[in-house]
């Protein structure tokens, strides 16, 4: 679609090999310059907070597992911590390590998914083949430990529902080796001519730009905010194991930076899960059976946010006394980072807009939220699955 | 007579290519670890798709659109016929190889305008960034063939390069002409192929296949075959004017020439293409303004200064 005489209207999706999820890139193109990037979602709401509101507290904890297919352990670890907080409920120090061994597996897990993203989204196919082979032995130990690759359901409320055998325990240590490995080879690649000339330089994001925006995680860490949530909200087994871990942080603010960020993060977590697998408390104890739960849960309200693979994860719960939540708001990683996907996609080549937007590893459907626009004044509201339901009526 | 031999030589080339394109599938699917599909696949995807439907955007300039696949894959085919005549002895035309190299220059530009002809933005971008990838690794990989066959008899024709090197061996190993013109014409291999790190024009997640994006049944099957041909007959073009081998029979010859081109594919294909990542448009161009031309000019020079 012409715009003007050489400005043309490109769609970047819904259905775009290089966004994987559904989303619209609507770009304005100048040759083969990008001049304007705007970005439209609304392909994949699912109504998870709306729903949640219409279940038990102990049932909102598998349903938020399912808010994201690569991030499934860090919604209800960070759910269960915020009703935890709202009940008092003091999980046994063995539950809080396994659910930090578990969210270390997760990152690599994914880090690893996102570093396979990148090479598709290059051309590398052999670098998206390895990483993605390597990424399938953290998805064994996880499988072996929990019975599940991906839904692995291993947070409760006051605890954890597996424990972790010496057998699996020994698995987790030849691992901890290999991602050394891995961590040192991806960052050699990096360097390959051919991958450094694709993302030096490139979807720039500086660090004011990256404070304005809010942009969280390896986005903003690449960006020069030192800012993580294990080491500067610790939670879980974090504290003792502030010691064990750096917050790996630079100032380029490239697409190239925030693979370093998230390659030197691999060997991080692998230092976090030495650690924690050496210092495993052995205060086993089943978490309180569900009927106890929802007795026990008084009326209240809490927040809480984990340091997700993507970023800063932070929950909002508000809890009715009688077991169910009155108000969930969910606020994921790829949100507080969209606002610089716009930044970063400003007066780039065509050619890197993949690379660009997989740098930031958004998560759409994680993300998707609905609202509602007034056509006359263009105000705009979010609005509930039930809401939707009985049509938009006088608020639309 | 000549027209029989092509005839004879068309379906021997295409079906070549698309073993090539099973090898190729095959040793990079190796390389990253994966067990890949069977040699025959391209085959098998070859009659499938040309058991689908025919369709038509309706944007499309429908003449164009329809036909651009089917001259392009009869141009490549004719080209690598007449590679294959020339190798076997019975084309002895002065000039073959400008007609091999144009004619597979004028098959890539017929599907690019073809998918182009389409309507879609993609396609619109892909013939831009197509334009200016051809005519930036063609002229390079035409001085390079020109310096290698210029001092066959009859002037620039396969069967003089041929019967020069059955005289003095392989061209890449005894001219410094011929090394250098090897070097730049295996660095163009990438391009004619449309491969990673060349592959801008087609690149799925930058423009989701670029003017192939409509293409689909009967007419992607033509339009993949005139790409497969393509490539198969530059690396044949590169194993005949440079590495052909004496080895008393013509038939045993012939068979190195043919594994020659495999081997050489592998190395500037599919070797390359797993190894390396996609470069910018610009960057295709910066590149084959600096390496391969200047290999190529050095070839022609050391050919100018009497050193073939």
């Amino acid at each position: 679609m012409e715009v003007g005489r050489r400005l043309t209207r490109l769609p970047f999706g819904p259905l775009h090999p290089a966004t994987k999820e559904p989303a619209l890139l609507m770009l304005t193109v100048d040759g083969e310059r990008v001049v304007e990037a705007e970005l439209r979602l609304g392909y994949v709401y699912r109504g998870i907070e709306a729903l949640a509101q219409t279940r038990n507290i102990v049932q909102v904890l598998h349903l938020v597992e399912r808010v994201c297919g690569i991030c499934s352990h860090a919604h209800p670890f960070c759910y269960v911590q915020a009703v935890e907080s709202v009940a008092g409920i003091e999980p046994p120090g063995r539950a809080l390590y396994i659910r930090t061994i578990v969210a270390e597996l997760e990152r690599l897990q994914n880090h690893l998914l996102w570093m396979g993203v990148l090479g598709y989204q290059l051309g590398f196919t052999a670098l998206f083949m390895y990483a993605w082979r390597v990424r399938e032995s953290v998805l064994d130990i996880l499988e072996e430990m929990t019975g599940n690759r991906i839904m692995r359901g291993v947070n409760a409320i006051g605890g954890v529902r597996v424990d972790l055998s010496d057998r699996v325990k020994a698995k987790m240590e030849a691992l901890v080796k290999d991602a050394r490995k891995w961590a040192a080879f991806l960052s050699d690649v990096l360097h390959d001519k051919t991958v450094e000339a694709r993302l030096a330089g490139v979807g720039v994001l500086t660090r004011s730009d990256a404070v304005s925006t809010g942009a969280v995680g390896p986005t903003a860490r690449a960006s020069g905010v030192d800012f993580d949530v294990r080491r500067d909200y610790p939670h879980a087994a974090y504290e003792d194991l502030r010691g064990a871990f750096s917050v790996p942080v630079l100032s380029s603010g490239d697409a190239l930076a925030r693979a370093e960020v998230r390659v030197a993060e691999l060997a991080e977590s692998a230092n976090l899960l030495e650690a924690a697998l050496d210092t495993l408390p052995s205060d086993r104890r089943s978490p309180p059976p569900p009927h106890r739960v929802l007795r026990e849960v008084p009326e209240g309200e809490s927040v809480a946010k984990v340091e997700a693979p993507r970023g800063e994860l932070f929950y909002y719960a508000r809890t009715d006394g009688k077991g169910f939540l009155k108000r969930l708001r969910i606020r994921t990683p790829t949100l507080a980072n969209l606002p610089a996907l716009a930044v970063m996609l400003k007066d780039v080549e065509l050619a890197d807009v993949p690379a660009v937007y997989a740098s930031i590893d958004p998560c759409i459907s994680c993300t998707e939220r609905v609202l509602v626009v007034d056509a006359r004044s263009g105000a705009w509201r979010e609005t509930s699955l039930r809401e939707l339901g009985k049509g938009c009526g006088a608020a639309c | 007579m000549l027209a029989l031999e092509l005839l004879a030589a068309a379906p021997l080339i295409a079906t070549a290519s698309l073993l090539y394109d099973g090898v190729d599938r095959k040793v990079r699917a190796r390389m990253q670890g994966r067990v890949g599909p069977p040699l025959v696949q391209p085959f098998y995807d070859f009659v499938k798709l040309l058991s689908k439907d025919r369709i038509v955007p309706r944007a499309s300039a429908r003449l164009i659109y329809t036909t651009s696949p089917l001259l392009s894959s009869a141009l490549a085919v004719t080209a690598g016929s007449l590679l294959l005549a020339g190798l076997a002895g019975s084309l002895r035309v002065p000039g073959d190889v400008v007609l091999i190299l144009s004619l597979l220059t004028v098959a890539s530009l017929l599907l690019m305008v073809g998918g182009a002809s389409s309507g879609n933005p993609y396609a619109a971008v892909s013939l831009a960034r197509g334009v200016s990838v051809l005519f930036s690794y063609k002229v390079p990989m035409m001085i390079s063939v020109i310096a290698a066959s210029a001092g066959g008899a009859p002037l620039l024709s396969v069967a003089g390069a041929v019967e020069l090197q059955r005289k003095s061996g392989p061209l890449a190993l005894s001219s410094v002409s011929g090394a250098l013109a090897l070097a730049s014409f295996l660095l163009c291999m990438p391009s004619e192929g449309e491969v990673t790190p060349f592959d801008v024009t087609t690149a799925e997640t930058e423009v989701v296949y670029g003017f192939m994006i409509e293409y689909g049944g009967p007419y992607l099957a033509l339009a993949k075959l005139a790409k497969s041909v393509s490539r198969f007959t530059a690396a044949l073009l590169a194993s005949s004017l440079f590495l052909y081998t004496p080895l008393g029979s013509r038939p045993v010859e012939l068979a190195a020439c043919a594994l020659g081109a495999v081997v050489l594919a592998l190395i500037s294909i599919t070797a390359l293409g797993t190894f390396v990542a996609r470069v910018r448009v610009r960057q295709v161009a910066g590149f084959y303004l600096r390496l391969p031309m200047v290999l190529a000019l050095g070839a022609l020079a050391a050919l100018l200064l009497g050193r073939f």
